[in-house]
């Protein structure tokens, strides 16, 4: 099956079952505990951004140090030759899926959380900032190639222009033409870094 | 053929140029635009990028693993949706109360283990 075409069907059931449970309305009011730990700051940064932070440096670690990390890098560059290693393929590619999901299912728990309730269009527009913060940081879209940190800093640059964008008292359509364009932007720049890289390394 | 210091710095910066840039747009974002030199559109940005992060962490595993996966956004807001219509008391919430709060992040993430699965 192929995974592209799989995921874009679930993203348009599992919104579509969004809207439909929720009949388009919005539920208010969290639980207080949750909604304390929503607006709760530590170092005058929201309590949540350091839950994300977290996240990032476990999963950098997994990835970077443990056999499922190493896998799943091997995976991405080589998928023939890792099976031929007699690694389990299928059932690695199976566990980031799960894990994707869990980890979007956090990200979910967090947008409840801090908006204190839910609207059926939450979320939208953000798969495309979470792709563009991939790509801009230095994730190669064919597989194998990229590191957790760079991503972070790939969603800050892109909040840092969001933020920049708003400040200035530019209409909000113009993010959108920005964003774009920065996208296109680290696309390129993938393909200089690795001219760079085989003229002088 | 250049020398190994000079390889190993180029190196470098390409491995992270990504946070060489983001210092760069912050000190020119601090310089030019007014009122962005303030520790709390710092913490804003930091807070700004819980969400997309979180979700980015998973699409960066599964991408570097050669695959798609398009679902990440919609899984989230059904969970969303899921924490909002359990736990919320206006609106379409039910109200369900739990004596300790924390039972709340099994449940989600059971959820979304699941949905995860199935994509």
């Amino acid at each position: 099956m192929n995974a592209f075409i799989v995921t874009l069907a679930s993203y348009i059931w599992i919104r579509g079952l969004v809207v439909a449970v929720s009949g388009g309305r919005s539920a208010q009011d969290l639980a207080p505990p949750l909604r304390w730990l929503g607006i709760q700051t530590v170092l005058q940064v929201p309590m949540i951004a350091w839950i994300a932070i977290v996240v990032f440096v476990l999963f950098t670690f997994l990835l970077a140090k443990t056999p499922f990390g190493r896998h799943v890098m091997m995976i991405g560059g080589n998928q023939v030759a890792t099976y031929r290693a007699g690694i389990k393929v299928d059932r690695l590619l199976m566990w980031t899926f799960v894990l994707a999901g869990a980890i979007a299912g956090l990200a979910g728990w967090l947008l409840a959380i801090r908006t204190s309730g839910a609207t059926a269009n939450l979320g939208t527009g953000m798969l495309f900032n979470a792709f563009a913060a991939v790509v801009i940081g230095g994730v190669s879209l064919k597989g194998g190639v990229g590191k957790l940190p760079g991503v972070y800093a790939g969603v800050l640059l892109l909040s840092s222009i969001h933020t920049a964008i708003n400040l200035m008292g530019l209409p909000a359509h113009y993010t959108q033409v920005i964003l774009g364009l920065l996208v296109l932007a680290a696309v390129l720049l993938d393909t200089v870094k690795h001219t760079i890289r085989q003229k002088y390394i | 053929m250049i020398s190994s210091s000079r390889r190993k710095a180029v190196e470098f910066v390409l491995d992270h140029l990504v946070w060489l840039l983001l210092a760069v747009v912050l000190i020119v974002f601090s310089l030019t635009v007014p009122n962005f030199a303030q520790v709390g559109i710092y913490a804003n940005i930091i807070e700004q990028s819980t969400f997309v992060g979180v979700m980015a962490v998973g699409l960066a595993i599964v991408i570097i693993a050669g695959n798609m996966d398009l679902s990440v956004e919609s899984v989230a807001a059904l969970t969303a949706m899921a924490t909002g219509i359990l736990f919320c008391s206006h609106g379409i919430g039910i109200g369900y109360t739990f004596t300790p709060e924390w039972l709340v992040v099994p449940i989600s993430l059971v959820l979304s283990l699941a949905i995860g699965a199935v994509a």
